[in-house]
């Protein structure tokens, strides 16, 4: 196995261990941690069979296989930031919806007291 | 719950007005004292607050700044569970003035409409001495507002607003966080609420500056335009809004 093949599932690896322990530590989603865990899955894959990148380079006619690796490395992250930005969009909603509805109770238990006292 | 004294309110978004909201309040009270005020502060960090409370109006802070879009949609969630009719929208920073908002309820009212913008572009408003660059750019929005909901409209940006109850319901659960004015009016349209625009006078701002100058005029513009187009294909509630 070339070196580099051992690195990267070194990489993988840490990767692993790593989602593992922050799932542990309740600090990352079950529904995160998966998508990590498949990345450090394909890496093995890939690192292991490198033949397996060959042929899917040449099914797809690239010259140069490592670009296709290069291609799926850089369609994933697309498709996470892509997930963070839909993510970011529902916990806003949520957020200013919370500071409304807080602001609404407020008002109403000023009103209520206000209501009792007087 | 305090009870409704008037099935009119009146909505007032400040984001630290504390120079000028007195006098907002004051007028309000003097010349439309049968109306139930509300003031959403959305954020403020000076004394907004206070003064408002000072002067007997029921306040509603958000803990945070949300936005004009959110702070003005609170004050329609606050409508909507106490029942009210009419939702006036008035902005704190004086620009508005009290005594034409019987001008503005008067089409919604009688039906004519559940969205009446006060424009200040209509025969019959007043003079409006803003810069040339803000005229060319509340134009060509309101152009291209019209366009996409076809009619005419001249005044897409103003904030000085009264709300029917269908549109009420509606924008109580969707309605733009940031810059809403223009993309409301599509957005209604496109649920088949009708608009209406009326003459109004409005004044110079007497304190604060408005958030949109200089160069983010062009960001403004730009994101304005693409937020209007995407929500001529906005989803709405699949059931119709009655």
């Amino acid at each position: 196995m070339r070196p580099i093949s051992v690195l990267v599932i070194v990489v993988a690896v840490v990767i692993a261990i790593t989602v593992v322990y922050y799932v542990r530590r309740w600090q990352l989603k079950e529904q995160y941690s998966i998508l990590w865990l498949g990345l450090a899955a394909l890496m093995v894959v890939t690192a292991a069979l490198p033949n397996l990148v060959e042929w899917f380079a040449a099914r797809l006619d690239v010259i140069y296989a490592p670009s296709v690796l290069f291609f799926l490395a850089l369609s994933f992250v697309a498709v996470m930031l892509f997930h963070y930005s839909l993510e970011i969009s529902r916990l806003s909603d949520q957020n200013r919806d919370l500071a409304q509805e807080v602001g609404l109770l407020r008002a109403h238990i000023e009103e209520s007291s206000a209501k009792r006292d007087g | 719950m305090v009870a409704r004294t008037s099935d009119v309110l009146v909505v007032v978004p400040v984001h630290n007005e504390a120079s000028s909201i007195a006098d907002v309040l004051r007028e309000l009270r003097a010349l439309t004292p049968s109306y139930d005020v509300v003031v959403v502060n959305d954020g403020s960090t000076d004394t907004t607050a206070e003064v408002a409370r000072a002067n007997g109006i029921q306040v509603i802070d958000l803990c945070f700044n949300v936005g004009i879009g959110g702070a003005v949609q609170t004050g329609f969630k606050y409508a909507l569970e106490r029942g009210y009719q009419i939702v006036v929208q008035l902005d704190g920073d004086g620009q508005h003035l009290a005594e034409e908002i019987g001008t503005l309820i008067e089409p919604v009212r009688s039906g004519h409409c559940e969205m009446s913008i006060g424009s200040r572009f209509l025969p019959g408003s007043a003079e409006y001495d803003g810069s040339a660059v803000r005229r060319f750019a509340t134009k060509a929005l309101s152009v291209f507002c019209g366009a996409l909901s076809g009619q005419q409209i001249t005044d897409a940006t103003s904030g000085f607003r009264a709300y029917g109850a269908r549109a009420l319901r509606y924008l109580a659960s969707y309605y733009p966080a940031d810059y809403p004015e223009p993309e409301a009016i599509v957005l209604l349209s496109r649920r088949n609420l009708p608009i209406c625009e009326v003459p109004v006078r409005m004044r110079l701002r007497q304190g604060g500056q408005s958030s949109i100058r200089g160069a983010r005029t062009l960001y403004y513009m730009t994101k304005v335009t693409l937020s209007l187009l995407l929500a001529a294909f906005k989803e709405g509630p699949t059931r119709q809004i009655t």
